[in-house]
């Protein structure tokens, strides 16, 4: 029995070290490497403004992220933050241009240029010449039909499903044929349409093998992922735009931002993506570091749920009153720790967009408040529910300064915390009538696919996807003009007049501006600018000797 | 004993079927949509209602709970785990990367706090009084008492910050470099054991202070045996049966904690895919990972129940 026992010591032991050891071979690894023998072309990459310092060639870009990739190579199923993975690999026709926010204009990649005809309903593209896969796979006009094939057959694309025929023009032209007028066409080509090797993906059995192995035509190549540690991709010496700076990308999949801080100041990582807003600050204002503050990322607000009149929120004083029972300078001040990267927003358009009015808001004033709640009979107030998507940070915070001011003008609220997946019901089918939700909208630079997306007048029922549940008369008319518009001009009049309704109609209650930040060694030169969070891919990143 | 295991086996199954009906259930009561979950927003704005109600059907969520459970659980024994709704891979595949990392780091940790705390208590209890026996009860209480989540990071800001000493984070195969490997696992397997090596210190000293003061062990000083051999041959084997019991328990601990220090030191280990799992309603995985876990607390209690017998030759298991 002894001796029984201590082999069994001994073999646990000697097996724990065995399956240790398997859990780091299992792993996704690339496909062969590219055979393509074109040489760099001295093309300017087009994403992104070039460095200040001379730039120097090598080394590993160690990114962390907290966040696992859930789909790497395929694009139907490309969401969220997980794309940002795809980023180095995988390219897109085009790209938001670096002023997008100014001129909501776009930079061509896979496409050298576009037009539009027909109403919007053709979409003509010119792709690139001379651009190849990673597998060695020639980029055309037929492997774009083939990509725009693979999301009409998965259906997940709004745009894609109201296709009427892809014809290939020649080598290099493609043209898109729609039921209806596409306006957001771009939009959806901009962030969400990106291209892979119709040969990788056939040749290794399809969208369960492309899950986990993306093969592109982007600066970087796929290495290996392994889920809850890293993803790495190596440099691509062949890419379109010229050999890219760094000899390869790891993220680094960290989830804590203690962690993730400490390691930065270890220097076992260069960048710190998606960081926490107080770590961003907090490593600023460190030697050795620099952050960047990614503007008009993700507008916070609150949103009263009013499909009907069984909501108290139906009634336009009732929503008013809550904007001015708010002080959202007080909220802004306290959640950003005093850092002026946060700003205030009293409207949904920003500074600079052709819907902003200066001035325009309604601010801090608790005796307006009380008078609407009066004027709408309740002011001896009423009990609602807070909805917040998390407990902690600054959703959890924002809900009970929310619900302390709401306190003042006699309105009781609860506060709920909402799982992951309950948001995504709420966002699908509304949460309760009469109720509050806190949340950020994920914003575009495109201020009228913003506002298609967000003030969208569903069938009678149940609003889909969209944060605005109020759907007055006025609205709906404007929304459908925006939708039928096919000229710029009468797109943005249709955008500018929608907006200010939506406003005016106090469909939601815009909060704050809240960046997407990312924080850097100060020997990593990066072109992580405003925009970048849609399209940055390490392409024209490089480090100094460290 | 043969009839005894294939008892407890038995028994096992029946446990861990309510385990995991259990697991099942709280999982599914949880608000939220699964389907949502699994088709991410992407989806959801393309997807017709019409096409939703496909999808659904198409992963069985339109059925009863009772008859979802059941089904998972006879895919289960064809080797058919489901798939994960987050990461859209096969649950299995998913739990057999993730498992051998929390094993190594769990077997790591269960070895260290059973050899160092069963140490500290025999140098407690043979020293009572003494300065060694302060010292090692002062250390298995503080061990007891550490929150390991806190620990993790306090370390990570001394080895790995400051002084500069250990990685902070991630996983290496000790097969792709060993030196690294254990570098990287010194902090995780401190904060994973500490807990119970506090524990396995106390008990030892406790259970030891008895048996030391028994007839047989008067005997063996009075032939002048040495302490060495008195201790670690007549002494130490039966003050180790309460050891033993609670060791076992302590691999549910070891799990337990695994969540936290997988999470701490973002180790790509089961306890992490749990939580991640979690958060993300992804109950496929959940169950997954609830039902190995169980299978081994199940087994480890089994063989520590065996022990006994070793340890212990008055034990039967008629």
């Amino acid at each position: 029995m002894k001796r029984f026992m201590t082999a069994l010591v001994i073999a646990i032991m000697l097996i724990s070290i065995i399956l240790g050891s398997c859990g780091e071979s299992a792993t996704t690894t690339a496909t062969t490497p590219p055979t393509t023998t074109t040489p760099p072309t001295t093309t300017t990459a087009a994403t992104t403004t070039p460095p200040t310092a001379e730039p120097r060639y090598g080394g590993t870009l160690r990114i962390i992220t907290p966040m696992d990739p859930t789909v790497l190579g395929y694009p139907p199923q490309s969401a969220g933050r997980a794309t940002y993975f795809q980023y180095c690999v995988l390219e897109r026709l085009a790209i938001y241009a670096p002023d997008v926010w100014e001129s909501q204009d776009y930079q061509g990649i896979l496409a050298t240029s576009w037009e539009d005809t027909n109403d919007m309903k053709t979409w003509t593209f010119h792709l690139r010449e001379g651009v190849k896969f990673h597998d060695g796979t020639p980029w055309n006009a037929e492997a774009a039909k083939w990509n725009a094939d693979l999301f009409i057959a998965a259906g997940t694309s709004a745009t894609f499903n109201d296709v009427e025929s892809i014809d290939v023009l020649d080598e290099y032209t493609i043209q898109y044929n729609f039921n209806n007028p596409k306006g957001t066409f771009m939009v959806e080509i901009a962030t969400g349409i990106y291209y892979i090797s119709p040969t990788a993906y056939e040749a290794n059995g399809g969208k369960d093998w492309a899950m986990q192995h993306p093969v592109g035509t982007g600066p970087f190549k796929f290495v290996e992922a392994v889920l809850g540690s890293h993803v790495k991709f190596e440099r691509f010496d062949d890419y379109w735009a010229g050999k890219p700076y760094l000899e390869a990308v790891e993220y680094l999949i960290i989830p804590d931002a203690t962690v993730s801080k400490a390691m930065m100041e270890a220097g076992e990582a260069d960048v710190y993506v998606y960081s926490e807003f107080k770590e961003t600050l907090e490593m600023d204002a460190m030697d050795g570091f620099y952050a960047r503050y990614c503007k008009h990322h993700t507008p916070e607000g609150i949103w009263p749920s009013a499909k009907d009149e069984t909501s108290v929120f139906y009634d336009k004083k009732v929503r008013e009153a809550i904007e001015y029972a708010i002080d959202r300078e007080a909220i802004v001040a306290a959640i950003s720790l005093g850092s002026p990267e946060v700003e205030v927003m009293y409207q949904a358009p920003i500074p600079g967009d052709p819907a902003y009015r200066e001035g325009w808001g309604r601010k801090y004033d608790v005796a307006t408040a009380r008078q609407l709640l009066a004027d709408a009979g309740l002011e001896a107030g009423f009990e609602t529910t807070i909805y917040v998507r998390s407990i902690t940070g600054r959703w959890g915070d924002m809900a009970v300064m929310v619900q302390s001011m709401l306190a003042e003008v006699n309105i009781t609220a609860s506060i709920e915390f909402i799982s992951p997946g309950q948001y995504m019901t709420f966002l699908l089918n509304g949460w309760p009538e009469g109720t509050l939700f806190i949340s950020g909208i994920p914003n575009e630079p495109i201020s009228t696919f913003v506002a298609i997306r967000d003030y969208r007048c569903s069938a009678p029922g149940i609003p889909k996807w969209n944060y605005s549940t109020v759907t007055t008369p006025e609205m709906c008319a404007l929304h459908a003009a925006l939708e039928a518009s096919t000229t710029q001009e009468t797109i943005r009049a249709a955008y500018i007049a929608l907006s200010h309704q939506a406003m005016d109609d106090a469909v939601g209650i815009y909060m704050m501006d809240w960046p997407d930040t990312a924080v850097f060694a100060d020997y990593v030169h990066s072109d992580w600018i405003s925009y970048s969070t849609k399209v940055w891919n390490a392409n024209l990143c490089w480090m100094e000797e460290h | 004993m043969i009839t005894y295991i294939i008892k407890r086996l038995i028994q096992a199954v029946f446990i861990l079927l309510l385990l995991t009906f259990i697991v099942y259930g709280v999982m599914r009561f949880v608000p939220g949509d699964p389907l949502l979950m699994y088709l991410g927003a992407t989806d959801i704005q393309a997807l017709s209602p019409e096409a939703l109600d496909q999808a659904r059907q198409e992963l069985g969520l339109d059925q009863g709970i009772l008859v979802q459970y059941f089904k998972w659980l006879g895919n289960v024994f064809q080797g058919d785990w489901g798939k994960s709704f987050h990461f859209k891979a096969d649950v299995l595949l998913l739990i057999s990367q993730r498992m051998p990392v929390t094993i190594y780091l769990g077997v790591l940790a269960f070895f260290f706090s059973s050899t160092i705390g069963i140490s500290l208590g025999i140098i407690a209890a043979v020293r009572r009084g003494k300065w060694a026996d302060t010292v090692a009860t002062l250390a298995a209480n503080t061990a007891i008492t550490i929150p390991i989540f806190w620990l993790g990071i306090i370390m990570i800001l001394i080895f790995g910050v400051s002084l500069g000493w250990l990685p902070i984070a991630g996983f290496t195969s000790p097969f792709d470099d060993f030196w690294l490997s254990t570098k990287k696992l010194i902090m995780p397997v401190i904060c994973l054991m500490i807990g119970s090596m506090g524990s396995n210190a106390r008990l030892t000293r406790t259970s030891m202070l008895e048996v030391i003061r028994q007839d047989y062990i008067r005997t063996a000083w009075s032939k002048g045996l040495k302490e060495r051999v008195i201790i670690l041959k007549h002494a130490l084997k039966n003050s180790l049966i309460p050891v033993i019991t609670v060791m076992g328990l302590q691999v549910r601990f070891i799990f337990g904690g695994a969540v936290l220090i997988e999470q701490v030191f973002a180790i790509p280990g089961m306890g992490r895919l749990l939580v991640d799992a979690t958060f993300g309603k992804d109950y496929m995985v959940v169950q997954g990972c609830v039902l190995v876990i169980g299978i081994i607390v199940v087994l480890t209690n089994l063989i520590v129940d065996i022990s006994y017998g070793w340890l212990d030759p008055r034990v039967r298991y008629d």
